[in-house]
């Protein structure tokens, strides 16, 4: 094991570990924007939508995301979208995660006590009005850790981005064992950093999950509503 | 963008045959994984604890970085302890390493979701920790693990394509030499997709119908999915 | 051996459990003779089911001895004060000689009541299937559920299932007979059933340590009562006597608050 060879090809590793950073945080943060309209569609939306949104989970979660990658950069550049590879990425791994976290989202939707629909319609709100009052803040929390896993299962989805040679950390790795052949060096630094990676990421959320979302402790003012009228 | 009906037919067979590699290669891997699953997750459970932990150290490894280093480790490393094997062993191989980081964990949960007592009435009948698992937490967490198995397999389909980079002629990767060969990229992955969407939602049934078959006993224990 | 020179099969010594700072049971000595049969009773919380728990192990008690027919069990003192322990394969070869009937049944959820019976007396005892069919199939008889015998644990009601338990521990010729709180999961007619059977044992001198809250089972089958209270033996006294004239305080107390005494 050649340490010094380890610290050279390290800042080169770490840059590309920003990117792979970057494309799942986007990821996840679009896919959870995707993944709440769905996800509601799904619970509240008119019946004749959900189908679609069936079709849409089945086919993400029974095709590899290989194969989801490689259709994203096969058929963009040919319906006239001339987007970056960088781009390109983050829309075939939203895409992916969209599948996965309307099943998280529409779960912790529906966990929420039928009681508190009950009450919220008692005071005369809507359904969507209760949604974005009453379930939404209090699902928030319980989305947490499955969210965190989804982070992690990003991370670990965008190595395979390196198929369409996106230059994130699996790719760089690949790069630096064609040209040099000390794959042992680079499997073990690129297992490191994609190990602290994800580590760091849960310990974090672990930490937005009990400070800042637990209703009980949190030191946020919760909102003022406005009492409804009449 | 109309269809090329004809092309999609003819390249057909060669992606049938690479399906069934595919699922030939997931198959074997969840079988290796299996055998492997049961024996490391029963230490896992009842072993000694200096082997308990490098075994959990081992399961979060594998669930904790992307396939596609493993694979490449796979890959680099069976050449160089001496193990030259083809591409599809290669690939079977690797596929196990995955599989059984999985299974490890789905046959943990399985024994630790049988009731307590179930153990003690064994220790109680004079039984040995190890005669307790075999003769009796193990048939009846089996049974829980079929469901989450099931799953596993899908997701080690999944997990196939990624055999591509090490050139393993599954599905994906056959597909995407057709794509290069004749640019007919929309229609390959369509019929890339449908064969595999068949192949998964066939699994996916065949799990949910283990899933809610009630038991004679127990509930069956969830499947974590894997893209 | 006469009654008053013989040594018990029995006897446990200066026994205690700690969970954490909370004494489950303290300091709790105990000795029963061949044949006798002795119950535990006490309101709950009070350690008698730790303290059974304690007698095969189940429970390895924080400090303490336990000793079956001369034999310690887990594990024992030695001259110097070191303490012993058995290897797990010593302790699973003790526990053969102590039958345990659980409050929850615990029978094994994939096998039936026959293989249930059979499977200690097979692979413990590594008796041939033949034998050991024969066997269970007598002790079924004894538990009144030869019919039964093909049923798995599911199609079992309660009461069945717990005489199929009884069945199984006896399969394994114990010495000695632990119940803890077997028909606390009982309605009063499954219960029933489940005396009865534990009558017609205790009628054949089995050696038996019972958990219950049935005092009537207490007073008509008992040789020796002993009441806990917070995790301390307080008396023991033959039943007629503990449950008509109790010497301390809190057995008085607990027999008044159980409408047993006025």
């Amino acid at each position: 094991m050649d340490l010094n060879f380890m610290i050279q090809i390290l800042p080169r590793l770490l840059r590309a570990s920003l990117t792979t950073i970057q494309v799942s945080l986007l990821s996840l943060l679009l896919g959870t924007l995707f993944g709440l309209l769905m996800g509601m569609i799904r619970v509240l939306g008119p019946r004749f939508l959900h189908p679609f949104v069936n079709a849409y989970v089945t086919f993400v979660r029974g095709t590899p995301v290989a194969v989801q990658i490689y259709a994203a950069f096969f058929l963009l550049p040919r319906i006239g979208l001339n987007w970056s590879l960088f781009e390109i990425s983050v829309f075939a791994l939203t895409f992916n995660s969209v599948g996965y976290q309307i099943e998280i989202i529409r779960a912790a939707l529906q966990s929420i006590d039928k009681g508190q629909h009950e009450a919220a319609a008692a005071i005369g709100l809507g359904k969507w009005k209760a949604m974005w009052l009453i379930t939404l803040p209090q699902a928030a929390q319980r989305m947490i850790p499955p969210l965190t896993n989804e982070l992690a299962n990003l991370i670990k989805a965008s190595s395979v981005l390196s198929i369409i040679a996106l230059y994130e950390l699996t790719r760089a790795g690949e790069a630096i064992i064609a040209s040099t052949f000390r794959y042992a060096e680079v499997l073990i630094l690129m297992s490191i950093l994609y190990f602290l990676m994800i580590q760091s990421l849960t310990e974090g959320s672990n930490y937005l999950e009990k400070n800042v979302f637990n209703f009980r402790t949190s030191r946020i003012k919760t909102r003022k509503i406005k009492q409804p009228a009449g | 963008m109309p269809l090329d009906l004809d092309f999609m037919i003819r390249i057909f067979p060669e992606l049938f045959r690479a399906l069934i590699l595919t699922v030939q290669i997931s198959f074997l891997a969840l079988l290796f994984g299996i055998v492997l699953g049961i024996l490391l997750g029963s230490l896992r459970v009842i072993g000694p604890r200096y082997i308990q932990i490098p075994i959990q150290w081992l399961v979060n490894y594998i669930r904790g970085t992307p396939q596609l280093v493993q694979f490449l480790i796979v890959y680099f490393a069976l050449p160089r302890i001496g193990i030259v094997l083809n591409e599809y062993w290669t690939g079977v191989v690797a596929l196990t390493v995955i599989a059984a980081g999985y299974e490890v964990e789905i046959v943990r949960a399985a024994i630790e979701s049988i009731d307590k007592g179930q153990k003690e009435a064994a220790l109680a009948v004079g039984m040995s920790e190890v005669k307790a698992l075999r003769l009796v937490l193990l048939p009846q967490a089996m049974r829980r693990m079929i469901p989450a198995l099931t799953n596993e397999l899908s997701n080690v389909i999944k997990a196939s394509a990624l055999l591509s980079v090490i050139a393993v002629n599954e599905l994906t990767k056959v597909g995407n030499k057709i794509i290069y060969e004749t640019f007919y990229f929309f229609e390959v992955l369509i019929e890339v997709a449908v064969l595999y969407l068949i192949v998964i939602g066939v699994l996916g049934w065949i799990s949910s119908y283990f899933e809610n078959k009630v038991f004679a006993y127990g509930e069956a224990i969830t499947a974590t999915e894997v893209r | 051996m006469n009654m008053n020179g013989a040594h018990p099969l029995l006897k446990v010594k200066n026994l205690t459990k700690k969970f954490g700072d909370h004494f489950a049971i303290k300091e709790a000595n105990l000795e029963v003779m061949r044949g006798e049969r002795v119950v535990l009773i006490g309101p709950s919380g009070s350690g008698k089911s730790t303290l059974l728990r304690c007698i095969n192990y189940l429970e390895v008690p924080t400090s303490g001895t336990v000793w079956l027919d001369g034999e310690y069990i887990g594990g024992r003192y030695n001259d110097d004060g070191s303490w012993v322990k058995d290897s797990p394969s010593q302790l699973t070869k003790k526990r053969q000689h102590i039958g345990m009937v659980f409050q929850s049944f615990n029978l094994f959820a994939h096998l039936s009541a026959l293989d249930n019976v059979t499977l200690g007396p097979r692979w413990v005892l590594n008796m041939p299937k033949k034998e050991a069919v024969e066997i269970a199939q007598q002790l079924l008889e004894k538990v009144h559920l030869e019919e039964h015998s093909h049923k798995l644990p599911a199609q079992l009601s309660g009461g069945q299932q717990q005489r199929v338990a009884i069945a199984r521990a006896l399969a394994m010729n114990p010495k000695l007979m632990l119940f803890d709180e077997p028909t606390s999961a009982l309605d009063p007619r499954l219960t029933n059933e489940v005396l009865d059977v534990m009558l017609e044992l205790a009628e054949e001198k089995m050696t038996m340590i019972v958990v219950t809250h049935e005092i009537g089972f207490a007073r008509e089958v008992a040789d020796v009562v002993f009441f806990l209270e917070e995790a301390t033996i307080v008396e023991s006294a033959p039943p007629a006597l503990l449950f008509s004239d109790p010497k301390d305080e809190r057995t008085r107390q607990f027999l008044v608050d159980c409408n047993i005494l006025k």
